[in-house]
């Protein structure tokens, strides 16, 4: 049995097979997991924001979709994953609750998910899988031997996507 | 980050600890008329966090809990906050609806919707008499789920402005029934300083 490798909100980490990769509570924030299906590797970013560009506090990269997904890959890719054959699984994207803090960007778990898609979209990242959007939070487990992806929401069955 | 979002000098801090303290303390009032029952509180803890510690709070973030969110606003920006556990969510439906009351039945979600609306507007009546300023808040919203995924919506929002919130924790405990309940006061950094220039103690946390 290998460990579980913990993500915090705004972070990222990388896991080897037999560990798996886990980040807890995705409210609106969204799981982003990289893999390529051939390699042990994998890695998973908690981001919070879709866009760095239109905010000025950005400093933390890992908070925001297009700088999160840049910073997991380059280091995926200093680690040894296969750049040929990247894959994305993806999880969150909520949203909590149903008028509270509407806010200037709108339904930031939707927009998280759309900006999410464009960014793996520009980097030619297919989505294998996906479990996004409604209305409760996610806590998500990826296992980088078979690929799977283990969803657990409250009140419902674990599901594997 | 800025040094004077780290840390809060003494000064403020016992400042809003005594706001806390008071609007927690008027909220608890309020409860106790409507319960019947003695309420006790501690002393309120006042601190610039980050998600972390806001999460600790109320044990790890797939700890399920009862959220209760208001949002309020006078000139400065805050959330108000009444969160449970599912245990404590159960045992306060029970004192108000009877025992064997279901406490995520709708009515049971409601009457903790409106035991949270009484303690936040009480605290909110209270922070307009300290900061003499006319406070608006919203009708306050129940969410049932991990309290990682539900107290990320106001950090969220406030981590467009800055990494660090100010966080004013009271507990409340309802007489015999050990019933554990924290009233959270989550701004962020603007908002924070309209609040300490209001309260008169603006420009002392440096």
């Amino acid at each position: 049995m290998g460990n579980i490798i913990k993500v915090g909100i705004a972070d990222m980490n990388i896991c080897h097979s037999p560990d798996k990769i886990t980040t807890v509570g995705l409210g609106s924030c969204v799981g982003v997991v990289i893999y390529d299906g051939i390699t042990d590797i994998a890695g998973m970013v908690h981001i919070m924001l879709p866009d760095s560009t239109k905010i000025n506090n950005n400093s933390n990269k890992l908070k925001f979709a297009d700088t999160g997904i840049d910073a997991l890959l380059e280091s995926l890719l200093k680690s040894g994953i296969c750049e040929s054959a990247l894959k994305s699984k993806i999880a969150g994207g909520a949203q909590m609750f149903s008028y509270l803090l509407k806010s200037s960007i709108g339904n930031v778990g939707e927009n998280n998910v759309i900006a999410v898609k464009n960014k793996l979209a520009d980097l030619k990242i297919p989505i294998i899988a996906e479990d996004v959007g409604k209305n409760f939070g996610r806590t998500i487990i990826f296992d980088p031997q078979t690929y799977e992806l283990e969803v657990s929401c409250v009140g419902k069955e674990r599901y594997i996507i | 980050m800025d040094n004077k979002t780290s840390n809060l000098s003494k000064v403020v801090e016992n400042t809003l600890a005594e706001l806390g303290n008071i609007g927690a303390g008027n909220a608890a009032t309020s409860l106790s008329v409507l319960l019947r029952s003695k309420i006790s509180m501690n002393i309120p803890v006042v601190k610039m966090c980050d998600f972390d510690d806001i999460e600790e709070l109320v044990g790890s973030s797939d700890s399920i809990v009862v959220g209760v969110f208001s949002t309020i606003n006078g000139g400065f920006e805050a959330v108000i906050a009444f969160l449970l556990t599912i245990g404590d969510a159960e045992k306060l439906v029970g004192m108000v609806l009877g025992e064997g009351a279901e406490w995520n039945s709708e009515i049971g979600i409601s009457a903790i919707s409106e035991i949270a609306n009484i303690l936040i507007g009480s605290y909110v009546a209270s922070l307009e008499t300290f900061t003499n300023t006319k406070i608006r808040y919203s009708l306050p919203e129940v969410c049932v789920d991990m309290a990682g995924a539900i107290l990320s919506v106001p950090y969220i929002e406030y981590s467009q402005i800055g990494d660090r919130s100010l966080l004013i924790s009271s507990e409340l405990f309802v007489g015999d029934y050990k019933i554990d309940g924290h009233l959270l006061l989550i701004s962020y950094s603007n908002s924070y300083d309209i609040l300490l220039e209001k309260l008169g103690i603006g420009g002392l946390d440096g």
